[in-house]
């Protein structure tokens, strides 16, 4: 009886011990945080040349998702790149991302992901998820829950094949980059 | 005295200190704006944390059953190395090992090694055998990582999954493979999971075309039985794919599976030559392998037709007796969305079983070969009464070759009050149709000595259960009802309350009796024949909690209850119909350390099953996991720490024998790329 009551009490023990130990720390909404890194690195993305005729026409970014995505993504609304405003464009899902430059996919409900990037494929648009193995799927840039932090992957071939420039500067803080038949 | 002043003392310091520490924390985590986040650098915002959520319970809200959704970081936490481990945390279900091979598992009551009132699918196939309404779960495994989810379902879902869908459902879907590309290795070893292989290999291979293909082999460890080995060890290796095709016409998948294992269990060969007992210990060889497609077409936004097929083959060749069954499924659903918001799903099924069965010992069944068909059809209708409150209607007609034609409708009724909040409730009703030997078998069940209480006379009597013509179908009328609500984004639970009431259950009271006398003495032969004579009632709460505490503390828990109400014909039946613990509990702990380190709790309680003299059984595992990288990960798992070795339960037939699980440790690495 008294080896079947000690590890209760220990059970008991760490249980009650975890609170002191879980630390807290600053914390940000998920998708709040993915719209964030986004913008970041959009920052290092060049678009062929005629995309934007005028240095002050805006930068579409195409937004597919719930509710909770779209809110992350509202933080967005009225911010710029240099003079170039940002304009965010919420899709339903059976839309596509028409004159938009950059697609933002997650959480898709009843429609295959390759069916969205087939309907954008060769234009121009850069396509960022949270959809696990978006980047090996034929995305350009998958957004990779490492625990609590966000990191990334690029796809060099998507992003090539859709005529888009991703700076060098950004491979060095990929987790993975895809590149030719395999791993950069 | 001085010593317990002293640690009450310390106790109120502690409590000051945590009362300090939680306001400090509680200033600090003031969020900072949206704005600042977008002024951050790349790197600066790679540093930060996301808040954790309790499982978004968005699609939960809107079902109007008692479901429970076992995810991916569920499984990973949980440290289980097979399903039927996973299936110990969902309320209301109730888990037993018998030996290192067998199983029972049940919801809501009715439990046992030959469990026949729960149906389980794996993506969209019945893995229910027909022989004896069960499920053999050695054979149910995938690899763990291709696992999408488990959705449980307690309570009848048989107006959409048909007979057999009584006390539950079980449905186990695997995740496209759209959605593993990549190599995925797993390997562990240990002291009772002794060691395993698996390897999952994803890539797309055209167009909008996926394949995924897996490998697994492993051998468990044996039990133990009266303080030795059991000599129940176990060795199993599969292999399977998975094809998932996006076309601009269709959508299609292909599954496809072969496995091959072997394993020993233990018998007692009752007779009444000799001590009346007679252990065995032999071993089970079994092989098996299907087949299934699936397309579905979109016509329209409010049209869509999904057709599926499948093949089923297996093979089990154990001490009692020998089958091979074969299994041809059709089926169709069509879903569509009709004027003033009444979405409308019908379909049909037509299932075909080949079955060739030789009983060796202790059984007896007649024809050896059989084939039974079975066809339904299935009307539902969600209809969107009020605003936020959906009235499901719907019910299946279904036609086998046992009972005929069987009905099984059900109304719910579901009021989504708020985002996160929802109320439902459904009466439905459920049959169990018979299984092959309840109509054509003859099986020992029980060994009554001389000087038992049932069997005053000098010579030992021997208890058949035998199979009739006249079975019906077991029915079911339930009453259920539940709330499910997201607190504050941390806090999710969900809580539901049913009333069983079961009618014409199996059972076979007053049997005839024969004195037979041979070579090796004299014994009574009784004999039960199975009548539809059983009735009463059921009922019980369950309740499921998932708390967010922290950002990398989190709890889950759960606690069914119930009570059954049946007034036994005498101590047979009642020992075969009340397998069943009346609290049940579970709680996991999953901490985040630094760098990187997990390490997860999880208890488990289940009260004393009465009828067998099973005491109640507190368990617990531990699982210290580490991901050094992102594409490793290590593990160090303890199960069934409370005890060196414990029975869980004894099966419903004397002539199966089952041991005392033994603790067990073991660590697997995960390597990704």
């Amino acid at each position: 009886m008294l080896c079947e009551r000690r590890p209760m009490f220990l059970i008991a023990l760490v249980f009650l011990g975890f609170p002191l130990l879980a630390s807290a720390g600053d914390t940000y909404d998920e998708h709040e945080l993915k719209a964030a890194i986004t913008y970041n690195v959009v920052k290092f993305v060049k678009w062929p040349e005629g995309t934007f005729p005028g240095t002050k026409d805006p930068l579409v970014i195409c937004v597919m998702g719930n509710g909770a995505v779209a809110s992350g993504f509202s933080s967005l609304e009225g911010l710029s790149l240099g003079e170039r405003p940002i304009l965010v464009n919420y899709l339903k899902s059976q839309d596509t991302c028409l004159d938009g430059h950059v697609l933002y996919l997650s959480h898709l409900k009843g429609q295959p992901t390759s069916e969205v990037l087939a309907s954008i494929k060769k234009t121009p648009v850069l396509t960022v998820s949270d959809i696990e193995s978006f980047a090996r799927q034929g995305g350009m840039i998958s957004l990779v829950r490492v625990k609590n932090n966000i990191r990334f992957a690029i796809n060099l071939n998507a992003s090539m094949a859709a005529k888009l420039q991703i700076s060098s500067k950004l491979h060095s803080l990929a987790t993975e980059v895809i590149w030719g038949g395999g791993e950069k | 005295m001085l010593v317990l002043f002293n640690y009450a003392y310390k106790f109120s310091h502690f409590c000051k200190i945590l009362t300090i520490l939680s306001l400090i924390c509680s200033f600090s985590s003031a969020p900072v704006g949206a704005k600042e986040l977008m002024e951050m650098s790349l790197e600066e915002l790679m540093g930060l944390k996301v808040t954790s959520a309790a499982k978004a319970p968005t699609s939960l809200l809107k079902t109007s059953a008692a479901i429970y959704v076992i995810t991916q970081e569920d499984i990973r936490r949980s440290g289980a190395n097979s399903i039927p481990e996973l299936l110990k945390m969902v309320p209301g279900v109730n888990v037993a090992q018998l030996d290192s091979n067998r199983w029972a598992i049940s919801a809501r009551g009715f439990n046992g090694q030959f469990a026949n009132k729960l149906l389980v699918m794996v993506d969209g196939r019945s893995v229910y055998t027909p022989f004896f309404s069960g499920v053999l779960w050695d054979v149910q495994d995938l690899v763990l990582a291709e696992i999408e989810r488990i959705e449980v379902v307690r309570g009848p879902g048989a107006s959409l999954w048909g007979a057999n869908a009584v006390n539950g459902i079980i449905n186990i879907i695997t995740r496209s493979a759209e959605e593993t590309i990549g190599t995925e290795i797993t390997a562990w070893v240990g002291t009772e999971e002794r060691a395993g292989l698996s390897l999952m290999q994803g890539a797309g291979i055209g167009s909008g075309s996926y394949l995924r293909l897996t490998a697994k082999g492993f051998a468990r460890d044996d039990s133990q039985l009266d303080g030795m080995d059991a000599d129940d060890d176990m060795s199993m290796g599969r292999v399977g794919f998975r094809w998932d095709y996006f076309g601009s016409q269709f959508t299609g998948k292909a599954t496809g599976g072969f496995y091959q294992g072997q394993n020993s269990a233990n018998f007692d060969l009752v007779s009444h030559e000799g001590e009346y007992h007679h252990p065995l210990n032999d071993d089970t060889n079994m092989f098996g392998g299907h087949l299934l497609t699936s397309w579905s077409r979109q016509f329209s936004d409010k049209s869509n037709l999904i057709f599926q097929f499948y093949f089923d083959y297996s093979h089990r060749e154990e001490a009692v007796y020998e089958e091979d069954l074969q299994v041809l499924d059709f089926e169709f659903q069509h879903n569509y969305d009709l004027s003033l918001g009444h979405k409308l799903t019908w379909g049909g099924n037509l299932r075909t079983y080949f079955d060739d069965t030789t009983a060796h010992s202790h059984l007896s069944i007649d024809p050896a070969n059989d084939r039974y068909d079975s066809y339904s059809f299935f009307i539902q209708d969600d209809y969107p009464l009020l605003k936020n409150v959906t009235l499901t209607l719907g019910s299946k007609f279904e036609h086998n070759d046992f009972t005929g034609w069987e009905s099984q409708p059900n109304g719910r009724l579901l009021w989504e009050v708020s985002d996160s909040l929802s109320v439902w409730g459904a009466v439905s009703r459920a049959v169990r149709t018979p299984a092959r030997y309840e109509e054509t078998g003859q099986i020992v069940v029980a060994l009554y000595p001389p000087g038992h209480e049932l069997n005053p006379t000098a010579i030992p009597a021997i208890y058949n259960f035998r199979g009739s013509d006249d079975f019906k179908a077991e029915e079911l009328t339930a009453y259920e009802c539940g709330v499910r609500s997201l607190l504050d984004k941390k806090i999710s639970i969900d809580f539901s309350i049913f009333f069983n009431d079961y009618r014409k259950l199996r059972t076979g009271p007053d049997p005839e009796s024969t004195i037979i006398v041979d070579e090796h003495g004299a014994y009574i032969e009784l004999v039960g024949i199975a009548n539809n004579a059983l009735e009463g009632e059921t009922y019980g709460l369950e309740a499921a909690l998932e708390w967010q505490l922290t950002d990398d503390w989190k709890l889950v828990g759960s606690y069914s209850y119930m009570e059954m109400d049946f007034n036994f014909a005498g101590q047979l039946e009642a020992f075969l119909n009340s397998f069943y613990a009346r609290h049940q509990g579970s709680l996991q702990s999953r901490l985040n350390l630094p760098y990187n380190i997990e390490t997860d709790l999880w208890l488990t309680y289940t009260d004393e099953i009465v009828i067998q003299d099973q005491p109640e059984i507190w368990d617990l595992s531990l699982r210290i996991g580490w991901q050094p990288t992102p594409q490793w990960q290590l593990e160090l798992v303890g199960q069934n720490l409370l005890h060196d070795h414990k029975k869980q339960l004894t099966s419903e037939i004397i002539t199966v024998v089952s041991s005392e699980i033994e603790r067990g440790v073991f660590l697997r690495g995960h390597y990704k790329f």
